[in-house]
């Protein structure tokens, strides 16, 4: 009997260490992204989804600061809309917002081709261990490489090299940006000539969007569809052109910025020559949002609430990144 | 499935809780069925050349006893002998032979159409059917009765622990067990489980790390100073004694926990102090099967000196065909074969500490350098290294992703493999070491030895789970 117990003590140090050590090898990306999230008492009202356009290009916190909407920035890098439909399942278990808004950008895209199980860690192991997030793991990657994102120590535990020779993974999104990304930098854009035409081919990204608005709709929460611009070229720009036919299908808004004029200006905004917009761009592209959705949809204005001290530690928090990033090199200051 | 696998962590303890579950009398049959589909888990198809192998060198068995005159059993032992002999040269030798036979007319002249053999070598091929050939060689001499239960036998055959890279049993100390109860023994199963996690440090930490560096060099040689192929070339020398080595420890520590006891593969092989007694201590269980199966019978040592030397060169270059189906191989075998013919006309060694470990070190050089040619991927690539080693040894060397943090780990973890090997030799073990320290500190020991392996052993996604080296073979 005794035995038995050591062999149980022993079992449970070993857990207990293993975890210690899967939680001291985590990458930091994730937790700076979703700790807010996970940590909020309070109703979030608006969820960004998408791709990392649209973490790069909607800042929460001017979302915030202008028009009182309180929302969260679940852009992923490279996130395809069968992803994105288990990022909102998961986010929904902790909170339900009153609108969703859908980055289109990757909807020529299929999980089984493109889907990053590196870049997945960021958005799948700071979510809790849940029936739902084991639904979706299985859901997601092949028997093969499950099992890391079960147990993320088992995609983690070399990272000791990384953490002691100082190359340390980053996204530049810290706890205080609700999810999204401020990456400086300004980038001479790609050609650019904008096309309206749109390509019906049907992908398996287009049937998960139509899964993430049925999914809302089934909840009782208002869906839009969002193409965040940046140089994109003609086909790429004619698939998200096609998003505007599933939106009309459901009858939801699809806010296709690449038509929205003097909204962007690619000479100037533009962090990367092919994609992310640098802060000019995500602001210039927050205070229209701000200005549509709080227009389009019954938004509260939650500035002054009590409840919502906090969000107002975080924009000072992030005016003060912003002030010692970017605002010298900013071409706004002054607008 | 491999030992370093998350498959072999759910399989393994759910194979001892079954098998301890399982009626006692019957509980082989339950080690049959997973060591069979352990073996199939690589490739079901080649299940069946297992099977045929074991049913011959059963039924041969069985035959040499029932035939009457040394003239009928002999035939039988032959037929058994062709039958193993010829699946495993089909399959792992006849693509080589086929090639050496082009290769020798096209010298002279000729050009052969010869037919291309393309088959997948079946893994652990040359382990069980060595084993199973070693079982009915013991049978023909008459130095064991033949089994009688062919499922019983076919676990012997089989055992999953040693069934793909050894250690190769020997009829007398494996078939016996196969046939006795075995009960649960706490004190049993963590002494296993303690060789199985030395085993995991030798193979994550020390021979896949390892591996980085050699495969970064060897891959890219031509450009390569003579210094860092030599390097490369020592840090191989602890790749492949890590991974053998590692893979050995786990199939014993394995076997133990289900109650079993394997033979020691090896025995501190850097430490010996000549080439023959590196060959006591490496691959014990192969190079004592072709002591007694093949040295022996060529008239071992009681022959004339040149007798010997000859019979001591057809053992290491078979030895070296063994290894693989490829001249490297072969010359590999031959040189260690020709150093210790060598080493017979030396005069014996003066006693000394000192001149002690100046032979260690320089048969660590000489094994080494054989080992260049076992590494690499061809004869003539073997050589060109050599020279570049001999004449190109300056210069600055190549760039790897072998950072200085990954060197570090290396070097503390061989301090550590090469600490315990010299505490065996000094006649002492790790367990009789910390059998004077309290149950909860042995404990603590073995959580920290769990989370270091976990933490610097290289394994999980972006490591391509490489086979174990001797898998090939």
């Amino acid at each position: 009997m005794k035995k038995v117990g050591f062999a149980v003590l022993w079992a449970a140090a070993l857990v207990v260490c293993l975890l210690g050590l899967d939680r001291a090898l985590r990458r930091e990306d994730g937790a700076r992204k979703y700790s807010a999230f996970y940590a909020e008492t309070q109703p979030i009202d608006v969820y960004f989804l998408g791709t990392s356009h649209v973490m790069d290009a909607v800042y929460p916190m001017e979302l915030w600061r202008d028009y009182g909407i309180v929302s969260y920035n679940f852009g992923n890098p490279a996130e395809t809309p069968e992803a994105t439909y288990w990022t909102l399942r998961l986010a929904l278990a902790q909170n339900k917002p009153k609108l969703v808004v859908m980055d289109v950008c990757y909807i020529d895209r299929a999980q089984s081709e493109s889907g990053s199980a590196a870049l997945a860690h960021l958005y799948l192991d700071e979510v809790p261990l849940s029936p739902e997030k084991l639904q979706a793991i299985w859901s997601l990657f092949p028997a093969g490489s499950r099992a890391e994102f079960v147990f993320p120590l088992i995609a983690n535990h070399g990272r000791w090299e990384e953490l002691l020779g100082g190359t340390q993974d980053t996204t530049d999104c810290l706890p205080c940006m609700r999810g999204a990304e401020l990456r400086v930098g300004r980038a001479e854009p790609a050609p650019f000539t904008r096309t309206l035409e749109a390509d019906g081919t049907q992908t398996p990204g287009k049937q998960a969007v139509r899964s993430i608005i049925e999914l809302c709709q089934s909840e009782g929460i208002e869906v839009a569809l969002i193409a965040v611009p940046y140089p994109a070229d003609e086909a790429k720009q004619r698939m998200m052109n096609s998003a505007q036919a599933i939106a009309d299908e459901y009858g939801i808004a699809f806010y296709n910025l690449f038509d929205v004029e003097g909204l962007v200006d690619f000479d100037t905004d533009c962090y990367d020559a092919m994609s992310h917009l640098n802060p000019d761009g995500a602001v210039k592209v927050s205070i229209w949002l701000g200005e549509t959705l709080s227009a389009a949809y019954d938004l509260p204005d939650r500035r002054g609430d009590a409840g919502y001290a906090h969000w107002d530690a975080a924009l000072a928090e992030y005016e003060a990144i912003y002030e010692r990033e970017w605002a010298g090199e900013s071409l706004l200051t002054g607008e | 499935m491999l030992f370093n696998s998350l498959s072999f962590l759910v399989f393994f303890p759910l194979v001892v809780l079954v098998y301890f579950l399982w009626p006692k009398r019957t509980r082989w049959v339950w080690l049959l069925v997973a060591s069979y589909y352990f073996y199939m888990c690589w490739n079901a198809r080649y299940v069946l050349l297992i099977a045929t192998s074991t049913v011959v060198t059963y039924a041969c068995a069985l035959g040499m006893e029932r035939v009457q005159g040394r003239g009928g059993r002999r035939l039988v032992m032959l037929a058994g002998l062709c039958v193993n002999l010829g699946i495993l040269g089909f399959f792992k030798y006849s693509g080589f032979f086929i090639n050496l036979l082009g290769r020798g007319f096209g010298a002279l002249g000729v050009t052969l159409s010869l037919p291309q053999v393309d088959v997948l070598l079946p893994v652990g091929i040359s382990f069980y059917t060595f084993q199973a050939l070693g079982y009915m060689l013991d049978v023909y001499r008459g130095e064991i009765r033949a089994e009688r239960n062919l499922f019983r036998y076919a676990l012997f055959v089989s055992f999953f622990p040693q069934l793909v890279a050894g250690p190769i049993e020997r009829s007398k100390n494996l078939l016996h067990q196969v046939n006795e109860a075995h009960d649960f023994d706490a004190q049993r199963a963590l002494s296993g489980l303690s060789v199985m996690l030395l085993g995991f440090f030798e193979k994550l930490v020390i021979a896949d790390r390892a591996s980085l560096y050699v495969s970064a060099v060897y891959g890219q040689w031509q450009q390569a100073p003579g210094w860092q192929i030599a390097l490369a070339t020592a840090a191989f020398a602890f790749q492949i004694y890590g991974d053998f080595s590692g893979y050995s420890h786990i199939a014993i520590g394995a076997a133990r926990v289900l109650g079993y006891d394997l033979m020691d593969n090896f025995r501190q092989p850097y430490f010996a102090t000549s080439v023959r007694d590196f060959w006591r201590r490496w691959h014990i269980s192969l190079s004592t099967w072709f002591r007694d199966y093949l040295y022996i019978p060529l008239g071992g040592s009681r022959v004339s000196p040149l007798r010997r030397a000859l019979n001591v060169m057809i053992t290491f270059t078979v030895s070296g065909l063994w290894h693989g189906a490829s001249l490297n191989y072969v010359v590999w075998g031959m040189l260690n074969g020709a150093m210790q013919v060598i080493e017979g006309f030396l005069p014996k060694p003066k006693p000394g500490a000192v001149r002690r470990l100046a032979r260690m070190l320089v048969t660590f050089v000489l094994i080494d350098l054989t080992f260049l040619f076992f590494r690499a991927s061809s004869l003539g690539t073997a050589l060109r290294m050599l020279r570049r080693i001999a004449f190109s040894f300056g210069g600055a060397g190549i760039a790897t992703d072998f950072s200085v943090w990954q060197a570090g780990v290396l070097g503390v973890a061989l301090v550590i493999l090469l600490a315990l090997d010299a505490l065996h030799e000094c006649g002492h073990t790790l367990s009789g070491a910390l059998s004077a320290v309290p149950g909860w500190a042995r404990g603590a020991l073995a959580l920290l030895a769990v989370l270091l392996i976990v933490a610097f052993g290289i394994w999980g996604p972006g490591y391509d789970a490489q086979a174990f080296i001797y898998f090939q073979f």
